[in-house]
């Protein structure tokens, strides 16, 4: 039996940085819903994804406010966030976001694809 | 003879009895408050303009403190004079006794420092504008940066997938040089955070050794030329900010690469002792000249190669470096020939 191909939530205001990270997901085997706008989140979590992966500072609805949301429901709390940001600090801010993981910009392909595999294995 | 000292002294400077009642004035006070000694001599200070000189906390200085301690300083007022506007002033005061009597005399010095106020507010406006500006830049500058590198990525992905190894190191080799681009970026903003006291210190207990042993085994990756060789003693468990000190002795390495093209060792070195923990990175390149290891830890210092070429870099590296340390209550040093090659160190304290 095939398994269902695991679907992840892209939210990321550079169009550039949501194509290329499309096409690196989907090159590897995820199905990806990319979003643009942060306050499209709530709608598009109907789709029931397996990861959401955030942009710290989306317009809109921003990541933290967003994984904040997400983790204080008790339909969405257990789908694994992981947050990306060019700022230095991200390590604090993605801990006072209470995210599950972090990744800076610009990231290296393969430290990428190993957390999103870590938390969809 | 207090007249003589008044009329000498170019900043506006009035000279007033026990009673606080004007005596004399300079030419200057004259000039600056736009008044004639006519309706200032032998007036009460405080009746003097629209009783600008009233005010309660000045009452308070003439009436009490200088009777007491026999001066004041540096006391600054601001007022809308009636003959030249919305002033900022600052007043220092003396009393003399003088004759045989000793009679005192009060020797009141005005500034107008309205003018250097100003430009210190615009410098300090210009001043956050240009770091906020940098901070900005920086950001902007990486979000391209990201996407360039994924695509990047990418493409060395399927050229390695197809077997095209030669396009696939090509691709790899852009991938590098986007890194050191990233790295630039990263100075530059760390800079600019330093610079305006922002720069945040996440701090925690970490293993040093630990540490030390990951950046080596990174650094000997991108290096084909030097090996990396660990001289360790025991590890100890320091508190600070882990990837900043990471940062340092990344930098450390880097630089001990760049400046020893000609050699194949660098090493590792570090201590320990009951006060705190000592690490030093020793090559064998060019060295550097004693009076360029006392500018090496300022901002925008770049070594420059015997044959008059500067090295590449924007001279930022050592200086965050430096700044790191010291907010870790550490200590920063280099020991350096020319010629022979350098060694640079930092300890730090176990207890911060």
């Amino acid at each position: 039996m095939i398994s269902r191909k695991k679907k992840i939530i892209l939210a990321e205001d550079n169009l550039a940085i949501v194509d290329a990270l499309t096409i690196m997901l989907e090159e590897f085997g995820y199905e990806v819903i990319p979003i643009v706008d942060g306050n499209t989140v709530k709608d598009k979590l109907k789709e029931k994804p397996d990861l959401v992966l955030f942009d710290l500072w989306m317009p809109g609805w921003n990541g933290r406010d967003a994984c904040r949301h997400l983790k204080s429901n008790e339909d969405t709390k257990d789908i694994p966030v992981i947050i990306i940001s060019a700022d230095r600090d991200i390590a604090q801010l993605a801990k006072e976001a209470g995210t599950d993981d972090f990744i800076a910009k610009p990231f290296q392909i393969e430290d990428l694809l190993a957390k999103v595999e870590k938390y969809l294995d | 003879m207090s007249e003589a000292i008044v009329k000498t002294v170019r900043v506006p400077l009035i000279a007033l009895d026990s009673n606080l009642r004007v005596k004399t004035a300079n030419r200057s006070f004259y000039e600056t408050f736009k008044v004639r000694p006519k309706e200032t001599e032998n007036k009460l200070l405080y009746d003097l303009g629209n009783r600008q000189w009233d005010i309660p906390k000045l009452r308070t200085l003439l009436g009490e403190i200088l009777p007491h301690k026999n001066m004041f300083e540096d006391f600054v007022v601001e007022h809308d004079f009636e003959t030249i506007g919305q002033k900022i002033m600052i007043l220092n005061a003396r009393i003399l006794q003088q004759g045989p009597e000793k009679k005192p005399l009060i020797l009141l010095s005005i500034e107008d420092i309205t003018e250097r106020k100003k430009a210190e507010e615009e410098r300090r406006w210009l001043e956050r504008q240009k770091d906020e500006f940098i901070g900005i830049a920086s950001h902007e500058l990486k979000t391209p940066v990201t996407s360039i590198k994924a695509y990047t990525q990418i493409l060395q992905h399927r050229f390695q997938k197809a077997g095209d190894m030669k396009s696939a190191e090509m691709v790899g080799k852009m991938d590098a040089q986007i890194d050191k681009l990233t790295s630039l970026i990263g100075d530059l903003l760390d800079v600019t955070k330093i610079e305006g006291g922002k720069l945040q210190y996440h701090e925690g207990p970490f293993d040093f050794n630990e540490l030390i042993g990951e950046i080596v085994e990174e650094m000997q990756r991108l290096t084909t030329k030097h090996t990396l060789v660990q001289q360790l003693t025991k590890s100890r468990t320091i508190t600070g900010d882990r990837d900043r000190i990471g940062q340092v002795i990344t930098n450390f390495l880097s630089n001990a690469i760049k400046y020893s093209l000609h050699a194949d060792t660098i090493i590792i070195k570090t201590k320990t002792d009951k006060e705190g923990v000592t690490l030093c990175v020793q090559d064998f390149g060019c060295g550097i000249s004693k009076s360029d290891q006392e500018k090496l830890f300022k901002r925008f210092s770049r070594i420059i190669a015997s044959d008059q070429k500067a090295y590449p870099g924007m001279g930022l590296g050592l200086y965050i470096t430096s700044e790191i340390i010291k907010r870790h209550n550490g200590k920063i040093w280099v020991e350096s020939e020319k010629g022979k090659g350098s060694t640079f160190c930092f300890s730090l304290p176990l207890k911060q």
